[in-house]
Formats: structure tokens, sequence, C-alpha cells
């Protein structure tokens, strides 16, 4: 199972990462387009736990913990159906996904052991490793995640595609964040820089031609998958590692490393804010606030800034920009009555009222009207299409299907048994019936070696030109290698993705 | 029937992250227990004998040879050693993820980072550093095996100095290691196989396919000219255990299979149990074996063509007598004792 790789980034890289690319509306856009068009369970958990980050990020945490309340039952759901139909490497990798949602929603020793049965069936994957690292991350456990990111990153080695060079980027970014919060700065630093050299280095020349061929990022409309991941990667290292030499008063490394995030988005705001932080010019905070406005981040910053001594810009004009500005810096002054007027201002000329909920939320936070905020906060509306599961038709007992004991079997009746064992709707009477059956089938022994003269071993045989296997090879007495048909008396054991495996029972000429 | 005084499978050293979060081991008679808080020893009539702190979530359970020294842990670190019915908590700054007793002696891993300590239970020391996810660690032949699966490593370490003496590659995909003395068992359940190593050289001796996801092992009988004796797998796909005489490699079966035809007992195959649920777990039940479906807890025994259902058990947490048909585990729902049969 494999998610669409945005949406595999965007889970990957925590809630706080996604929207402060500038790219919120068009990750929704993508994420609303993609629910609606979701035709398999994986789309729809994708779409779903994107939805919750997306809301999360955008302060609604209320309607964040639905969606990803959804995305979990999604999943379960799903779950169920694979785990019954014996598709265990599926099961196991929707599991460390549900994983990854029952994290989101505060349940984090579901979460542990979910990714433990995971990696019982699936041990050594990075994709999960890294996924755990990031969801212990969110639960606030950063030294966990950091000896969790070592361990994806040992299992990752070696990348030698597109997709494995961004999967290992995902996990040194986990890696680096994880260091952050966990107060090893200098280490973090060195992890993005590494990281840094890894996506603009020759073994992601591919990707960055891709990119550089594609179209301008900006609103799209549609998800372009490893373009977007390495995109924000690149963007976001180079913006984490900006702050980073903001922190350890490299001033002149912090702009450095920016202004490189802004060549790759030009109007990627913490990278924008940064600069105005470093420069405290008020043309690059006007070129920030330019670049989105309602950027809660950018808010943020520009906040602290102001409360640290920046100058206000005190703007005149009426842009959504000049507004915003007034409203914060009024905001700062404690004006709470002209901080109101501009967001009402606002008010009337947004076309979307979210951003100007969280706008709203923040004046009457500072205020100290927190039961307020969080109603305001809550009331928000996204314009997302609601989820539906097409009602399932149960259908009658199969038995009826399954031919008589000691039955010879033609190749319609092997296509009626492999499809019967993989329908989710088989009921368990009928699989003890298929269980309990022996049948006969005409074949021909598979590769067959002659050990000794009289005893023939094989791992499967050919019966109506499909392979049925064995759990393991297979002797019978006698010569059985000359290609010439034999009935084998056999039971179905299972179907798995390789086809049906059998027992034998018997052997004997036509 | 007295409990059997050999020395059963101690450690209880699981994958990471932890699914079980209670653990059985029996030995000398009882039975020990490490489960919410606690440490508990019972006798075969479920009498309590015996009643200590312990950690409210225990990553793993040892017993020493004799039953007597029982260790758990928790996963920051901390180790939980009853001896001589007393108490000692010892802090080891480890991430601890298993643990076993081999020559008297705790062996703690810390999966995270494959830092190996050994010690008393009091005091310890620093044995090797493995690398990132070490796991699966064994005790044989007089030495201590760990798969390093970030290196993708197998290494094998003398129980009595410490010293390693053997590091050779592996799938890093390994679910699960089985010992015989003779041979190392792997089982890759990605690629649907069984590789076994020779346990003193770590060289290859065979690779096969074993049904489509093996993910759980268990040594069975010793072998005879007949039969080579037996390594079981759990296979979740196939929702089956699965009974295969060792080496049971096309080569190496001709002379068995040779001397089985002679003696007209007909084809030589894998010894298939279905059962109704996806076992996850198996461990070697006197002449039989004991397998769970993690995900319900359902513990079946199966024995020649007989396969009872025990009962439930919390992930992981029962324990299976090698010489009897004796079980215990922890019931699911009650969070009891529970034992196959009473005395």
């Amino acid at each position: 199972m494999r998610l669409p790789v945005l949406l595999i980034a965007g889970a990957m890289l925590a809630a706080e990462l996604i929207g402060q690319d500038g790219s919120r509306g068009f990750e929704k856009r993508s994420s609303e387009r993609l629910l609606a068009q979701a035709r398999t369970a994986s789309d729809r958990f994708a779409a779903q736990l994107n939805l919750g980050d997306l809301s999360f990020a955008d302060g609604r945490p209320s309607e964040a913990r639905r969606w990803w309340q959804r995305a979990r039952e999604t999943a379960s759901s799903e779950r169920t159906r694979l785990y019954r139909e014996g598709q265990m490497s599926a099961w196991a990798r929707l599991t460390a996904w549900e994983a990854v949602a029952a994290g989101l929603l505060g349940e984090h020793e579901a979460m542990r052991r979910m990714f433990g049965l995971a990696l019982e069936l699936l041990p050594g994957d990075p994709e999960i490793w890294s996924r755990y690292a990031s969801a212990e991350l969110s639960a606030g456990e950063a030294r966990q995640a950091v000896r969790i990111a070592r361990i994806a990153l040992a299992h990752a080695a070696g990348a030698d595609s597109d997709r494995h060079l961004l999967d290992r980027a995902t996990i040194e970014f986990t890696l680096a964040r994880a260091l952050r919060s966990a107060g090893a700065e200098d280490e973090a630093r060195r992890t993005l820089e590494s990281l840094d050299a890894l996506l603009h280095g020759a073994s992601s020349i591919s990707l960055q031609n891709r990119v550089a061929r594609a179209e301008a990022f900006s609103v799209s409309g549609t998800a372009r998958g490893e373009l977007e991941a390495w995109t924000t990667l690149a963007v976001r290292t180079r913006t984490l590692l900006a702050e980073s030499y903001e922190r350890a008063g490299e001033v002149a490394a912090a702009r450095t490393a920016a202004q490189r995030a802004l060549e790759i988005q030009s109007d990627h705001p913490p990278a924008l804010a940064l600069i105005a932080r470093l420069r405290g010019s008020s043309t690059d905070w006007r070129e920030a606030f330019a670049s989105d406005p309602l950027d809660r981040s950018l808010h943020r910053s520009y906040m602290q800034a102001l409360s640290d001594g920046l100058p206000p810009i005190d703007p005149q004009g009426n842009s959504t920009a000049d507004l915003v500005i007034g409203a914060l810096e009024a905001m700062e002054r404690e004006e709470w009555s002209v901080a109101r007027r501009a967001i009402d201002q606002l008010g009337s000329s947004q076309t979307t009222s979210e951003p100007l909920r969280a706008l709203e939320a923040e004046w009457l936070v500072r205020q100290g009207r927190m039961e307020e905020a969080e109603a305001v906060a809550s009331s928000i509306r996204t314009r997302a299409v609601r989820d539906s599961i097409p009602p399932r038709r149960l259908r009658d007992d199969n038995t009826h299907l399954i031919r008589a004991d000691g039955s010879l079997l033609s190749e319609g009746d092997l296509t009626a048994i492999e499809r019967l064992l993989r329908d989710p709707a088989t009921t368990i009477s009928a699989s003890a019936v298929l269980d309990s059956r022996s049948y006969e089938v005409t074949a021909t022994l598979m590769e067959p070696v002659l050990l000794d003269g009289n005893t023939t071993a094989a791992a499967a045989i050919t019966s109506e030109g499909r392979a049925l296997r064995f759990p393991a090879p297979v002797t019978f007495q006698g010569d059985w290698t000359a290609a010439a048909p034999l009935i084998l008396a056999l039971r179905v054991l299972a179907v798995d993705p390789a086809g049906l495996m059998i027992e034998a029972e018997g052997v004997r000429h036509p | 029937m007295r409990l059997s005084t050999l020395p059963v499978l101690l450690s209880m050293c699981v994958a990471l992250p932890a699914v079980a979060e209670s653990f059985v081991a029996l030995g000398g008679g009882t039975a020990a227990v490490a489960n919410a808080g606690k440490i508990e020893l019972r006798d075969r009539s479920n009498e309590l004998i015996g009643l200590w702190k312990g950690p409210s979530e225990p990553v793993g359970l040892a017993r020493s040879a004799d039953g007597s020294i029982i260790a758990t842990a928790t996963r920051d670190g901390n180790v939980y050693t009853v001896r001589s019915r007393e108490l000692t908590i010892t802090s080891t700054g480890l991430s601890i993820t298993g643990l076993l007793y081999a020559d008297d002696l705790l062996w703690v891993l810390d999966g995270y980072t494959g830092d190996l300590i050994r010690g008393d239970g009091e005091t310890f020391e620093q044995v090797a550093r493995l690398g990132p996810d070490s796991a699966l660690m064994r005790h044989g032949s007089g030495s201590i095996y760990v798969a390093a699966r970030g290196s993708a490593e197998l290494v094998r370490l003398d129980s009595t100095t410490g010293v390693i003496l053997a590091r050779v590659p592996i799938p890093a995909q390994v679910a699960d290691m089985e010992l015989d003395g003779e041979a190392i068992y792997l089982a890759l359940p990605q690629r649907g196989e069984i590789l076994v190593l020779g346990a003193e050289d770590l060289e290859k001796r065979e690779q096969f396919r074993l049904g489509s996801a093996p993910v759980d092992l268990a040594r069975g009988s010793r072998g005879t000219a007949l039969t080579a004796g037996l390594i079981w797998v759990a296979d979740p796909v196939l929702g089956a255990v699965i009974g295969e005489e060792r080496s049971q490699s096309m080569s190496a079966a001709v002379s068995r299979g040779f001397l089985r035809g002679v003696l007209g007992i007909g084809t030589a195959r894998a010894d298939v149990r279905k059962l109704p649920g996806r076992p996850s777990r198996v461990v070697r039940s006197g002449a039989g074996v004991v397998a769970q479906e993690l995900t319900t807890g359902v513990l079946w025994r199966i024995e020649g063509n007989r396969v009872v259902e025990l009962g439930r058990a919390a992930a992981g947490a029962f324990a299976a007598d090698e010489a009897s048909d004796l079980v215990a585990w922890l019931d699911l729902t009650s969070s009891e004792l529970q034992w196959s049969r009473t005395p």
C-alpha cells in the first residue's frame, strides 16, 4: 500500500510543518479533491489524515481531531478486511498508518503497540521506522524519536532511486527536528547541512531536473508527488538551517541559508520572515506579508519581533497585508478596538473566513478571553467534501459453490476457489468447508528434481496453466520428471498475493 | 508431573517496539509473571508464593537456569532483579529491549543503539555496541547471538568472555531466530524463507522457502535417522503453523527421503496445521507446540493431529514447558495466570 507521496511527506513531516510553505491552500484543495474522488480506502485515509494536519496547522484542533478520528476509523475498517484476506503485508503497512492517526489523537500506547505489530511482520522496513520516529516526535518524545530515526536511517542506507532518496531525506529531516527538540542543536545543524547537500547533490540530479522542468511551484491544483516532496523538504531544510544559524548567532550564515531557501521557493513565508527578522527592515517585513499575509507563523514572528523592539511599519493602506500588519501592531500596543476594526475590515473583503477566525482567536487570546477564543476556532467550517463509504452488498453463503469432496478440478474450479478465498464476503463456514475437502487435479510437477532414481522433489505443480505451490518442497516416490501429467490429490491451504498454496496428499498416474 | 528443570527459553528479547506488555516465564516448578507493576511467583496450584514491586511496562522477563533468579526491566533502563526473594532495582542508562540469563549472568540489550551489557543484576559491564535495531538475542552452545539488523549482521559472542567471535552478513529483515545446538534458523517473512547457518562458524548451510510469511520459529523434537527433527514456524498469511523437517532442502533430503521410500513411509512433506486464525507466535510444548494470534490473544496447543484452543492470553504472555504439555498464560480479560492443567 503506497499512499500518494505528497501526502506521505505531509503526514510524516509533523502537522506544524504543513502550511508553512505558503501552499496550504493548494494542499487543502488537493486533499479535498482526493477525498471526493477516493475509490480506495488508502486514498480516503490519506486525504482524511492530511485534512486533519491542515486543520491543525490552521489552528483548528477540534476539527483536526475529527479528521484524524475518521482516518483512524477508515484504516481500522480496511485493516479488518486485509487481515481476513490474509494480505498481511498490506495489513502491516496500514497498521503503521493507523498508528500515526492514533498518535495524533494522543493514544500513544496504542500507537506504539501498532507500530510493534507492523514491525513484527515487516522487520527492517525503513518507511515504518521513519513513520514511528515522526510519531514519537509528535508525541513529544524527542530522545526516543532520535533513537528510532537512527534505526530508520540504518535501514534506508543506499538511496538508489528518487523515491528512496526522498525516503532517506525525510528520515534525515525527522532526525534533525528530533535532535533540535532534544536540545542537540549542533548535531541537528550538521544533519541539516548533510541533508541539504543530499537534496542538492549528484544523487538528486534527476529530481532537481524534473523540478526545473515543471511549472513554477504555485497553485496548480494538482499534486505532483515526488516533486512537491522534494521542494517541501529542500526549502524547509534550508529554513531550519537558517533558524539554527540564527540561534547560534551566525547572522550572515542565517541570512545566506534563508536566501537559498527563497531560491527554491521565492514566497516561502518562514524564510521571508527570517530575512525580515535578521535584517529588521520594513521592506523585508512587507515582502514577507505580501507573500502570504494570513500565514500564522508569519504573524507569530512579527509579533515576537515587535515585542523585541522592532519599530512598527505602521501601514496606511487597505491591502490585506496592510490590514493584517495594522491589526497585529494594534494588538501589540493593546489597542484592542483598533485591532478589532482592522480585523472587521479584513472580514468584509475576505472570501475565506478561516485565517480570519484565527486572527480573531489571537485577538481574544491576547486579552485572556480563552473560552471565547476556543469557541471561535471550533466554529470554523471547511469546505471539505464529506466522505462516504458505499454500502457493501452482503452475499449469501457461498458454500454451494464449493465442489464436492474428491472432485477433479478444472481451471474454472481453481479460479472459483481462488476468487472465493479472496472474496471478503466469503463466510467463515464456507472457508471451513473448503479447508476440509480434498480434491484432485491433473498436473505436472514444476521443475522436478530426480534425487536418487526413485524419488522426485518439486516445490510446485502446474495445473490448467496455473502454478499451485507447496509450502515447502515435497518429495514423491518414483520418477516423475518426464513431464507427463499426473493426478495429484490435494487440499487447498490458502491464497496469498502469489496465488494458491496447496498441500499434497498423494499422487498417481492418470 | 514435575516441571522440567532444564533451562527453558529464558529470554524474551522482543523486537522493537514491544508488542508484549506482560510476560510469563516457567522454571523451577513455578511461573514468574511480570505485569502491571508487579512481579509474581506462583506455584502449579496458582498459589502466590512471591510478590514484588515491578515495572508498570516491562520489556522482558528472564530467569536463571534453576529458576531461582528473576529479572525484568523497563524501557528507560531500570533492571529489576529478584534474588533470594530480595528485590534490587538498578539503573543502567540504556533503553532496554531485551534480557536473558546465560551462565548465571544477566545479559541486557539496548536494541536502539545495540549496547550490550552483562552483570549480576546490580552491577554491569559493557560488552559491545552492535548498532541500531539489534534484536533477537539468543543463548546456546556457550555463545550469545544477536541480530544487528541495522547493519544487517549476525553477531556471535562468547558468553564467558564477552568477546565477539564472528559477524556475518544476514538479511536485515529477519523476524526471528532459533538455535538447536548445531544450527541457527532465521525467519525471513518478506522472502517467505528460512535461512540456516552453522552455529559455530555462522556459515550458510541452506536457505529454503517455507510457507508464505514465516514470522516466528520454535525448535521441535530432536531428529532420528528417519526424521530430521522439526523446526516450527508460525505463518499468519497461511493461517497455520508448519512443522518442517530440518535441513529439508532438495539435496539434504536425499538420504532421509530415500530411507523413507525404502520403508514405504511415503512422501516427506511439511506438516501444515491450519488454525482458525493467524498465528504469529509459536513455542515448543512437549511433543507439540503452542501458537498465538497476537491480535486476538487466542492460544492453541497443537500436537499431532490435535488442535486445542487453550484460551486467550495477553500478547506474548505465555510460556510452555518443553518437556511436557504444561502451558501457563496470563488471561487477556482477567489478567490472572492460567494453567493448561492443574496438578
